[in-house]
């Protein structure tokens, strides 16, 4: 069977890959710069025997045409499922931030997203234990001053993914969406982790494989914060607007 | 050219990182990034001095440096093209030989030249020129090299072989990572044989006697001997010679690999004191000596343990020097001068009486270039534990080694007195770097340290 990694060069993304390559899914891996997509791909072919088809494109442009990934299907084993590990964030991002860089938060953090879902909804809706997996962030467990949009368009996601699932009830179709705490990729290096130690990207792909078809809904990564979700929105604000960092 | 001026530099997704050298005798705080895309690579502001790491397990520093930008190359560890016909496969400089191993052994290949740690990259084995089990057969890593796609910001990607940029391809192997970020290499493989390796171990009574035995079996796939480096006059040098050759066939299509990680530099020095010392080698060379006469003349290991030796059975030998370290001294002396070298430098160990742990010996072939550790001779590697008497020791062994012609392997951290004195190209290496980089980007502790 194939899946579609979208902005699967790096990180969380690159560790899905090579999971499912592992367990011997043909895949289309997308992300915005072919250079990445074309090593991993070179990578999961020759150690692991599947077939991988790099693409790039941008997500942070409004409109995205799908002609390349259709026609990269069309050689590939039944498509599966789709995997969206995508996020891009901007350390201006505060409000206020110009139209430039809010466009391309929303777009690639939430618009295309759900764009790439609509165009496979029809044919993974059909599909025997077919998948779309979504990634939220804790960013969006309650907005702060930074990371203003990207928590919004992450809260906007997890909303159109609870819809989905609702929309794929009695369908052959498993909705799923991993709320992701501080995980060790290129993105938390460097970060101050004091208080949370970041988790194994290589774990939290395993767990992905395995749970593929399980109708969780929303679920979180690491486990414990579920019950910061909890408690961070009853945080008196008093207290709540002196979470600068 | 650049100054090191960055105390203050805020590069996104880089931190500050305390390195230290796998002999424990260089600890440096500097910034630290782990690129896990190119344009990671592209993005560091043109200015920026830095350096490009593998593992870390060099002796020295050639991967960090004060105020110095490390490039952790780590997540460049993809394997990128494979010439089932020809046996060449190009693979991302952070690969690591354990990985690569791991994969070459499913098509039953093999890198011919690794040195014996598993987790040192493919990009520090281009950088230090390192060598394998037998470099008298197979020489060194520039000979299994055949093509760098190396990065350098004033000039984007370039690719580097022996007909295309051969210059810079010449200073990039053996260059300590100089020219530039190696993005990726294409390295020739050999057939692998067999999963495992048989030894035969032979008794040796002293340095001059390893001549012998090597010379008897310079055509074997792996050679080495250990020798007692206490100064007393019943056991200094006395050891035992290892030949190695591939069996025959596969007994088991998996590769056989340790359950527990190698040795980090951190791991390393986790003993708080050392337990080598001048008492406790004597005593324990000798037992293991005895041990290993009186076992059978012929044993088995896999091809993990016999490529890397310091990745399972032998990890202890560095681990026991605790915290404080080793230092190891390691020479290439011409064949022709072996005698004399070796009389002269048992006399100075006598003298001096210095925490001497061990000495590794080995046949070397090749020609001299730049600052490679090649030519042809027998190498050294004096093991000791590090203390203000082996300090002192050095410069009087710096004196004989300069004496004699032999060469300092400069990852293991000579003085630059013994690097300018011993490599007749010094100069031009420098030159030659000048030309290709006028800015001079890429520097670490090391270069800095030896003028380069």
């Amino acid at each position: 069977m194939t899946y579609i990694i979208v902005g699967g060069s790096a990180g969380l993304g690159r560790a899905i890959a090579k999971k499912f390559a592992v367990e011997k899914h043909d895949l289309i891996i997308i992300s915005s710069d072919l250079r990445d997509t074309k090593a991993l791909s070179s990578d999961l072919e020759i150690r692991y025997g599947i077939n991988v088809v790099p693409l790039e494109m941008s997500l942070s442009k409004s409109s995205i045409t799908f002609k390349k990934v259709d026609k990269a299907l069309e050689k590939l084993s039944p498509l599966a499922g789709l995997i969206l590990p995508i996020g891009f964030n901007d350390p201006n991002d505060v409000p206020g931030i110009t139209d430039k860089s809010f466009f391309k938060l929303v777009n690639t953090n939430f618009i295309s997203v759900c764009i790439f879902i609509n165009h496979f909804l029809p044919i993974l809706k059909k599909v025997q234990n077919s998948t779309i997996i979504g990634f939220g962030s804790i960013a969006a467990i309650r907005g702060r001053t930074l990371n203003a949009t990207y928590a919004a368009s992450k809260r906007a996601l997890e909303s159109y993914f609870e819809s989905l699932r609702h929309f794929a009830v009695n369908s052959p179709l498993t909705v799923q969406f991993y709320m992701i705490g501080y995980i060790d990729t290129n993105l938390s290096f460097g970060v101050d982790m004091t208080l949370f130690k970041p988790a194994q990207v290589d774990r939290l792909a395993n767990i992905i494989f395995n749970n593929r078809l399980q109708d969780f809904g929303t679920t979180f990564y690491p486990k414990y914060w579920k019950i910061i979700k909890i408690l961070l929105p009853i945080v008196p604000w008093s207290v709540f607007k002196k979470f600068k960092k | 050219m650049v100054k090191l001026k960055q105390k203050s530099l805020k590069i996104p997704h880089t931190k500050r990182t305390k390195f230290i050298s796998f002999d424990g005798s260089i600890e440096i705080a500097s910034q630290h990034q782990r690129p896990d895309r190119f344009r990671n690579l592209e993005q560091i502001p043109k200015d920026v001095v830095r350096i490009g790491r593998g593992g870390g397990y060099s002796y020295a520093a050639p991967s960090f440096g004060k105020n110095i930008l490390t490039q952790e190359m780590t997540s460049f560890n993809r394997i990128l093209e494979f010439d089932e016909k020809l046996r060449t496969v190009v693979v991302e400089s952070g690969i690591t030989l354990k990985e690569l191993l791991k994969w070459s052994f499913g098509n039953k290949l093999i890198l011919k030249i690794q040195p014996g740690h598993p987790d040192i990259t493919i990009g520090g084995c281009v950088a230090a020129n390192v060598h394998g089990k037998n470099p008298h057969k197979d020489g060194t890593f520039v000979d299994v090299v055949l093509e760098i796609k190396l990065f350098h910001p004033d000039r984007g990607l370039i690719t580097l072989n022996r007909t295309k940029n051969s210059k810079i391809f010449e200073l990039t192997c053996g260059g300590f990572g100089l020219t530039g970020t190696i993005v990726s290499v294409k390295l020739q493989l050999d057939i692998l044989p067999s999963d495992r390796m048989v030894f035969e171990r032979t008794p040796i009574e002293s340095i001059m006697d390893a001549i012998e035995f090597y010379k008897n079996n310079l055509s074997a796939d792996f050679i080495s001997s250990w020798h007692d480096g206490s100064p007393s006059k019943k056991n200094f040098g006395r050891g035992v010679g290892y030949k190695g050759s591939f069996a025959n066939g596969f007994k088991s299509n998996e590769l056989v690999m340790p359950k527990k990680k190698a040795l980090t530099p951190f791991s390393r020095a986790s003993l708080p004191f050392s337990i080598w010392n001048k008492t406790t080698a004597p005593i324990t060379y000798s037992f293991y000596r005895k041990r290993e006469i009186a076992g059978p003349k012929t044993y088995e290991r896999n091809i993990f343990d016999s490529m890397f030796p310091f990745g399972g059975s032998a990890k202890s030998f560095h681990l026991f020097f605790g915290k404080n370290g080793f230092a190891e001294y390691q020479i290439l002396v011409p064949f022709n001068k072996v005698k004399e070298f070796v009389s002269d430098v048992t006399k100075l160990i006598k003298i001096e009486n210095p925490p001497l742990i061990v000495i590794f010996m080995k046949p070397f072939h090749g020609k001299q270039k730049y600052l490679r550790y090649s030519d042809s001779g027998i190498t050294m590697a004096l093991d000791f534990q590090r203390s203000p008497i082996t300090t002192k020791m050095f410069s009087k062994l710096d004196d004989i080694i300069i004496s004699y012609g032999a060469i300092p392997n400069i990852v293991k951290g000579p003085s630059k007195r013994i690097v300018q004195n011993c490599f007749p190209e010094y100069h031009k290496f420098i030159d030659d770097l000048k030309k290709f980089d006028p800015r001079r980007i890429y520097k670490s502790d090391m270069s800095e340290k030896l003028g380069l």
